[in-house]
Formats: structure tokens, C-alpha cells, sequence
């Protein structure tokens, strides 16, 4: 009987195993939880669903910055905006607060724009650190990784500016 | 070529993820991905009980330490959107992860986190829900806070995020 016992808690440390339960049962407790969750989720206040839609955006942000792709839609502006939706705010207004100006904001959002490391700290401020400067700034670093990978006009441009080249490494 | 170099470089300075290597205590750095099929070789297999290739229709995640390919646990999931839930239909760490002598520790915590951060995601709240094995429900509620909801164990909320800041940022 130990020796099951044992066997239960060192299994249950690290797994969740197949629950077993026929489809019957499993269908049961599902509807049982729809219900409960429902319940749930229509009680949020106005604030609850402010809180996830910023946590929505701060968890997506996380993930694109660990994802080995870049995809160039959910570049640092994608995010930017996301963020002043989720605050409910108009770009104008949230510019005001942030000191920054309206026209410039909307060319980073745009992604005409790099932003600098003044604003990844004011929007760290400004979210009570909700989202850090550091996530702010490893998003639009990776935008600009992508930008100085790929750019083949700034290459043609800037060819014209070096004189000359070391021999090709064989 | 070039491109993929930087990027690793930000991924490894960003990575918070933290194993615990059991034996001389120190952590190591782990990321968590998504499983490609063809990841499941044999190999693989003799180290893990569950039948994995019958989860090939889930989204499955494999949680492996920065810059090595061994994965040390497994977890499938499902998003169930109309319910804003993301359901833990299994989760397994490597045999040599289990039990008294693992050698990893944290690789369930790592993924059960993981499970959350993909709920705020998708705006759910962090709401989780797995149905337990009867004999376990303690355990999952003991150390990782979810609470009974008739037959399945949930998380959300503030639970859920303290869970993604123990788990996966470690400043």
C-alpha cells in the first residue's frame, strides 16, 4: 500500500495523466464548467476587462519577442496601438500623456518611425510597469534586426559609400 | 543566416524561463515551443509513457533547455474559445525528470505556466481547466493553486499570473 502511495505522489509531482473519464462523464463535466465559467465571465467589470485586454497585450507582446520568426505585421507600432486600444484612449489623448507628439506617434505606429529609448521608458511609466521598457525595446529591436537583414535599398544606396573591400573569405 | 543569429541572441537575453537542475541546484535557461511531428523519433518516445502521436491534432508544446534539443517535458492543449478557456488535456516530463532522482525540476510548473500565459493571450483571463486524476487533485491544488469546479480543476486570474511570474520570469 505504501509503495502505491509513493508511486501516486512521485507521479503526481510532475504529470497530468489521461483523466479516464468515459465520454459520458467528460461531457458532463464539461457542461458542468461551461456553466461555472459563463457565470464567471459575465460578472467581469468594465476594469476586469480592461485588465485582460492589457494582459492580452503584454502576453502577446512576450511571445512575439520569444518567437524565432518575425512576422512584420506585429511589428513594435502593431503593438503600440494594440496597447492604447486596450487603455481605451485616443491617440491624440494618450500622445498628450505621454508627452510625445501626435504626428510623430502615429509614424512609429505606422512603422515610419523608430522609436527611442525615451519613449520604451515613458511607456513603461506610463503602464505602472505593467508592460517593462526592456519588452518595449526588445520588440523594436527585433523589428529592426529584420529591417538591417533584409534591406536591400539601403544596400544599394549605401554601396556607393564604400570605397572599397576586403577579398571575399573562401 | 544573418538575421536568425540576432535573433537567437535576443531570445537567450530575454528568456527568463528557469529549470532547476537538481543535482548541483544551479538553474539552466529553458524555452518552450511548439512540438513538430516529426520531433516524436523514437528516441523520444522510449522516454516518455504517454502516446504522444495520438495528441498530433492538439497543440502541443515541448519545453527543451536553450541551445540543446532534448525535450524534458510535454504538454497538449486545447483553446476552447467559445468557453474563453484553455483546457490541459496532458502533460508529461521525461522519465528522467519524474520522481525522486529527476534530474530537472520545474518542467511540469514551466508548461502548467505556459498554459496561462497562452489563456491572457487569448484574453481569457488565465483561465485553465484540466480534469484530474481523483487520487491527484490535492497535489495540483497544493502546489500549483487551482481550485475544484466539479469534475475539472481550474486557474485564472491573479492565481494564473502569480503562476507565470514564479514559473517563467524569475526577476
Amino acid at each position: 500500500m505504501r509503495k502505491n502511495k509513493d508511486k501516486i505522489e512521485e507521479l503526481s509531482i510532475d504529470n497530468i495523466y489521461p483523466h479516464g473519464l468515459s465520454e459520458e462523464e467528460k461531457a458532463a463535466a464539461d457542461k458542468e464548467l461551461v456553466a461555472y465559467r459563463m457565470e464567471l465571465w459575465n460578472k467581469m467589470t468594465k476594469k476586469d476587462h480592461l485588465r485582460a485586454d492589457l494582459l492580452q497585450v503584454k502576453y502577446q507582446m512576450e511571445s512575439v519577442i520569444k518567437s524565432i520568426e518575425y512576422q512584420g505585421n506585429l511589428h513594435f507600432g502593431y503593438f503600440l496601438s494594440a496597447y492604447i486600444r486596450a487603455i481605451q484612449k485616443k491617440q491624440k489623448e494618450f500622445a498628450r500623456e505621454i508627452s510625445i507628439d501626435e504626428t510623430r506617434l502615429s509614424r512609429i505606429i505606422h512603422n515610419k518611425e523608430f522609436p527611442n529609448d525615451e519613449l520604451f521608458i515613458r511607456l513603461e511609466l506610463h503602464s505602472n510597469n505593467t508592460i517593462s521598457a526592456l519588452n518595449w525595446f526588445l520588440l523594436a529591436e527585433k523589428g529592426r534586426a529584420y529591417n538591417i537583414s533584409t534591406n536591400k535599398e539601403l544596400r544599394k544606396k549605401e554601396k556607393k559609400n564604400v570605397l572599397t573591400t576586403i577579398a571575399a573569405i573562401k | 543566416m544573418k538575421l536568425v543569429n540576432n535573433l537567437i541572441v535576443l531570445i537567450n537575453f530575454h528568456n527568463f524561463m528557469r529549470v532547476l537542475h537538481v543535482a548541483s541546484g544551479k538553474y539552466s535557461e529553458a524555452l518552450v515551443s511548439l512540438l513538430h511531428r516529426e520531433e516524436l523519433t523514437e528516441e523520444v518516445k522510449t522516454r516518455f509513457n504517454f502516446d504522444w502521436e495520438r495528441e498530433a491534432a492538439y497543440r502541443t508544446y515541448k519545453i527543451t533547455i536553450v541551445n540543446d534539443d532534448c525535450i524534458m517535458g510535454l504538454m497538449s492543449t486545447l483553446i476552447i474559445a467559445k468557453e474563453y478557456r484553455v483546457e490541459i488535456r496532458l502533460l508529461e516530463s521525461a522519465q528522467e525528470n519524474v520522481g525522486r532522482n529527476k534530474i530537472y525540476d520545474r518542467v511540469a510548473g514551466c508548461l502548467i505556466a505556459t498554459a496561462c500565459q497562452l489563456s491572457f493571450e487569448n484574453r481569457y483571463d488565465g483561465f485553465v481547466s484540466l480534469v484530474p486524476k481523483t487520487e491527484l487533485i490535492s497535489h495540483y491544488t497544493e502546489k500549483y493553486h487551482f481550485y475544484r469546479m466539479g469534475g475539472h480543476l481550474v486557474i485564472e486570474g491573479a492565481v494564473a499570473r502569480n503562476l507565470i511570474i514564479e514559473y517563467l520570469e524569475n526577476d
